[in-house]
This record gives structure tokens, C-alpha cells and sequence, in this order.
């Protein structure tokens, strides 16, 4: 039987005072703020091929990664990627929309 | 399939988080309002002005007025005279800050406390780092 991991929410209150991070359904960042300075974005898509599941970012159209044997192993891995401290946690700088 | 949530600059929900930010620059005389009404401080002018909670240190006061629009608290502050007590008291690395960077490190704290104060009560324990830029991570996991 396999064991989960307990549920983690990361997030990052910046030096000002704003909260950013991966969303997580879990987390309601209005909580803390007005709906009027929330700006959410797309971080990337997931995606499937007969090889398996893969991952693009929204930022460079690029492929990051690919060959996951589930959709939710996909989305593991990107929560890891993106997430706050990640290798592509620094694209959240570059997100305006 | 992931989103980047971006929230610009946090609001103060939680009075008592903003205290025990306060508490953290050594501020602990607090005046909260109560059934009967407001908290009365001098403001920068000289004049009064009713105040939901009231910090002081000295002559000055950091307080938390009450928005009735957001529901949330706004900061007032004679900045610069808070500052310069708080350095008088001992912590001598805010003669020389901008009062900016006063509100940031209240607003900061503040905002980590009511997370985390928030988070305990959903069943949450929270591991906290703080990085030279000030940037504050947290990792709440479900206990």
C-alpha cells in the first residue's frame, strides 16, 4: 500500500510584503490581500504523447520535461519545478499577465 | 497545468500578528480598542486619531486603523519618529534604514505571523526561512 506524503503548501512573502507561489487551491492568497492585486498566471501546460506525459513552459514555449508515466507524476514533477526554491521558480519574476 | 499566484503587497488581516511583529523590534506597550470604542493616539499633526490598535515606544505609536471598505487594517505611523526611538532603544540598524524599510519588515511579519497563526489552526506546522534579501519561504505541512 502505498503512503502519501503529508499535503505541503510552499510560498514566498517577499521582502515588501506580497505572497507569491504555485498556486494551490488550498492556500486562498485573498486571505490576505484584495482580489484586485492578485495577478495569476500560467506557468506551464501539461501535455500527452504516446510516450508519455510532458511538460512545456508558458513562458518559452519550450519543452522541459517529458516521458512521465502519469499525468500525476507530471504534475508532481512541475510542482517541484516551479515551486518556490525551484530551477524554474525565477520565471515568476518574469510573469505579468 | 501549474500557475504563478502573485499577490503584490499583503493587507493586515490579524491585529494580533501585527503585535507580535511590533514585539519583534522590541515594541510591547500595546493598547488594543475595545466594546467602548476606539484607541485615541496624537497623530503627526498633533491632533487625535482613533485608532483599532495602538503600539507605543516613547512619544510615538505605530497603530492599525480598521478600513471599513476592505475590512482590513491600514499602518499609520509618525515613521520617522518611530524609527529613530527604536533605534534610541538599542536596535542602533534603524538610525540609518529608510522608514520604507520600517512598514516593509512590519507588513512582512505581520503577514508571516497570520499565515502561520492561520495555517496552525487548519492543522498545518510551518518551517520558516528567511533569506538575505528578506524574502520569507515558508513550508506549511499538514501535521
Amino acid at each position: 500500500m502505498a503512503i502519501e506524503s503529508p499535503k505541503t503548501i510552499d510560498l514566498e512573502i517577499t521582502a515588501r510584503g506580497g505572497i507569491r507561489m504555485l498556486h494551490d487551491d488550498e492556500f486562498d492568497v485573498t486571505e490576505f490581500g484584495s482580489p484586485e492585486a492578485l495577478t495569476v498566471s500560467r506557468a506551464s501546460h501539461v501535455e500527452w504523447e504516446p510516450s508519455g506525459w510532458y511538460i512545456v513552459s508558458a513562458a518559452t514555449g519550450q519543452r522541459i520535461a517529458s516521458g512521465f508515466a502519469s499525468r500525476g507524476a507530471a504534475l508532481a514533477w512541475e510542482k517541484s519545478y516551479y515551486g518556490v526554491g525551484g530551477v524554474g521558480w525565477p520565471e515568476i519574476e518574469r510573469r505579468k499577465e | 497545468m501549474s500557475h504563478f499566484t502573485k499577490l503584490d503587497r499583503a493587507q493586515i488581516t490579524d491585529p494580533e500578528a501585527f503585535i507580535a511583529a511590533c514585539a519583534e523590534l522590541g515594541l510591547t506597550d500595546v493598547q488594543r480598542a475595545d466594546a467602548n470604542g476606539k484607541v485615541q493616539i496624537k497623530d503627526f499633526y498633533g491632533g487625535r486619531a482613533d485608532v483599532d490598535v495602538a503600539v507605543a515606544i516613547g512619544k510615538y505609536h505605530v497603530a492599525l486603523v480598521r478600513n471599513p471598505d476592505t475590512g482590513k487594517y491600514d499602518m499609520m505611523a509618525d515613521w520617522w519618529g518611530v524609527r529613530h526611538a527604536i533605534a534610541a532603544s538599542g536596535r542602533r540598524e534603524w538610525q540609518r534604514a529608510r522608514d520604507s524599510e520600517l512598514q516593509d519588515f512590519l507588513l512582512r511579519t505581520t503577514t508571516k505571523n497570520a499565515i502561520v497563526s492561520l495555517y496552525r489552526r487548519r492543522g498545518f506546522r510551518a518551517e520558516i526561512n528567511e533569506d538575505e534579501s528578506h524574502n520569507i519561504n515558508i513550508r506549511l505541512r499538514r501535521a
